[in-house]
């Protein structure tokens, strides 16, 4: 069942398309309407193009169009300094930095975004996130899991109007999965919207409050979500 | 408050995090180096020639002396009251490397300076270029000493160019001597960063979490890698021993500072580090990036070249041209390197060598080679 859109939407695009050659493009058509502090989900199968959808949303994937890409209202284009200034992404496999330590990339991040320091804030993630005392190991000596949640540290405390989160559940225990989805709760209440790709059902159910489909190079949606985990899937058979 | 004690791990110490980058910073820089050149230029005023190498050994004692000063006040400093967080052992280490670091960059001055005394008359060839090699010397020291996070290499470090100016100074004058003990202290500085550390206890604190625009992320990541190492021993040897065998059959070719700018893993590091790549270009902050990345290819090919030049100078196979063109080739050099980066990285590959092997390297190579047949049709 498709819902008509709010008013205050924060991103919103046309007919994207994306290619990596002549003949091979990966998404052909369709678009997504982002409100403001809301979590969207995008669903699809595997090489359905979601990761090539977020890059391009970044502008990390040049090869890309969007027809009436429009943030906060004004029409942009993926490298506007507008909406780079913010935006932020958490990758599904992500080894930057990795002869840093968390706490350089947190100091990183408050340069590149002129973030003020929110230690409350830094400290309740590492907190939630189990890593405390990890903060000034090298990224490249922590485990894929760690260096996840070192990633997702990092994304949130950018504190941004749009956050994209690419397979964010990837290699979490159960705890911090736990409390990633009690931080995208917290996170698009208070600070921005997040649209999430995952393979997991249940990241879309406990988080999600709309749910898109990308499939055979086709965008649709938003769908409500459903209430069990089972259901997802059928979205994706409709 | 990120106050809590936390199990033992790897990674920076607090104390030298909490020093790192203030004594590097442009203030102590600029202000040691005008105090240095006035004294130079006073020296060279009164003495001439006539003083040797003694203005070297004075402007040496007033850079220990600086130093001193300037990490004897660092406690007074509101901005540093952080560290008084710091357990007192702690707080000991921190002054040691403060008080190093900055003695380290203020002899970093000594390079321009002891090349000005060269030109000037005021010291002899080979007095100059002993001043020139000291400063190269604790330019990678201080370069080694800034960015490895490791406490006791930094310190390790430090000692290493104590002695490096003591000997240098004593043994400048026998050229054959001079360049044994520059091949020593090379080894010496190599194995001092590799010294193992003792395991530390690592509390978290918000020294931590620097409040500061980090250090240089291509430094550290540069020098983590062997492959950095081997390349750069490598094409040192071959651009040295090449240029001596041009220059022996009267073709005076500056093939060393070619040599010293295409070191391959050097000029990818953002081909090879994709997911890095990937990120600066989400944050956009792509001024930072590119003056990161110049100022360790820049620094990385000045060494290289001067050091090259050093022993070329010294056995009679260069002239101190060879060291203007070489400053020259090395900054156009790393420039197109840091630009071919940013702008065309290699970014389709499956392994590490086919980055290494791309014939795009010899564009750099090209430019380089141009510029030293400048010197060449120039001399």
């Amino acid at each position: 069942m498709e819902m008509s859109p709010k008013q205050e939407k924060i991103l919103s695009f046309d007919n994207v398309r994306a290619w990596y050659s002549s003949d091979h493009t990966v998404i052909k058509c369709g678009g997504m309407i982002v409100q403001r502090n809301s979590v969207l989900g995008l669903v699809g199968k595997n090489g359905a193009g979601k990761t090539t959808l977020v890059n391009s949303l970044c502008g990390i994937h040049r090869d890309a169009s969007f027809e009436n890409l429009l943030y906060e209202g004004s029409e942009c284009t993926p490298q506007d300094l507008q909406l780079k200034n913010n935006r932020y992404a958490c990758f599904a496999k992500d080894e930057s930095f990795r002869y840093w330590s968390l706490g350089r990339l947190v100091a990183l991040l408050e340069a590149s975004f002129s973030l003020k320091r929110d230690e409350e804030y830094l400290e309740c993630l590492i907190d939630g996130f189990a890593l405390n005392g990890l903060d000034t190991v090298r990224l490249s000596e922590l485990s894929s899991g760690q260096r996840k949640k070192a990633a997702l540290v990092s994304a949130f405390y950018t504190r941004r109007k749009l956050l994209l989160l690419d397979e964010p559940v990837d290699f979490l225990d159960f705890s911090s999965t736990e409390f990633l989805y009690e931080t995208i709760r917290s996170y698009s209440a208070s600070y921005g919207s997040i649209i999430m790709c995952s393979h997991i059902a249940e990241s879309f159910t406990r988080c999600c409050s709309q749910i898109y489909v990308l499939e055979e190079g086709t965008i649709t949606g938003p769908y409500d979500v459903p209430e069990r985990a089972e259901d997802v899937v059928q979205i994706l058979s409709r | 408050m990120l106050c809590r004690s936390s199990p033992d791990k790897k990674g920076m110490s607090p104390a030298f995090s909490a020093v790192m980058g203030e004594y590097f910073s442009w203030r102590v820089i600029v202000q040691r180096g005008a105090v240095l050149t006035v004294a130079t230029f006073l020296l060279i005023a009164s003495g001439g020639t006539s003083l040797g190498i003694l203005p070297l050994v004075i402007i040496v004692l007033l850079a220990g002396l600086s130093s001193l000063i300037t990490s004897s006040s660092w406690f007074k400093e509101e901005h540093t009251s952080t560290l008084l967080l710091l357990p007192y052992s702690e707080r000991t280490v921190a002054w040691s490397i403060c008080a190093a670091g900055i003695l380290l960059v203020v002899l970093g001055n000594v390079f321009p300076l002891a090349l000005l005394l060269g030109v000037a008359g005021a010291m002899t060839p080979l007095e100059a270029l002993a001043g020139a090699a000291l400063g190269v010397i604790i330019t990678t020291i201080s370069f080694v000493a800034e960015t490895v996070s490791r406490r006791h290499a930094g310190l390790v470090a430090c000692l290493l160019t104590a002695v490096a100016c003591l000997c240098a100074l004593i043994f400048s004058s026998d050229s054959l001597r001079f360049c044994a003990l520059l091949i020593l202290l090379i080894i010496a500085v190599g194995v001092g960063g590799k010294i193992p550390h003792a395991r530390r206890r690592h509390t978290r604190h918000p020294l931590a979490f620097p409040k500061r625009l980090p250090s240089n992320y291509f430094a550290i990541a540069a020098l983590s890698e062997r492959h950095v190492y081997l390349s750069a021993l490598g094409l040192l040897c071959l651009g040295t021993i090449l240029t001596a065998t041009l220059a022996s059959r009267g073709f005076p070719y500056p093939l060393n500072a070619v040599c010293a700018v295409s070191i391959p893993p050097l000029s990818t590091m953002l081909s090879r580090d994709r997911d890095t790549y990937r990120q600066m270009e989400l944050l956009g902050n792509r001024y930072l990036t590119f003056v990161q990345y110049f100022v360790v290819l820049f620094v990385a090919s000045l060494i290289l070249t001067s050091i090259s030049t050093i022993v070329l100078v010294a056995i009679g196979a260069a002239g101190a041209g060879f060291f203007a063109i070489g400053i020259l080739i090395c900054i156009i050099g790393s420039m197109v390197s840091v630009l071919l980066e940013m702008r065309f990285p290699l970014l389709v590959w499956k392994t590490e060598q086919e980055v290494y092997t791309h014939p795009r390297k010899y564009l750099v190579t090209l430019v380089a080679a141009l510029l030293a047949g400048l010197y060449l049709v120039i001399a």
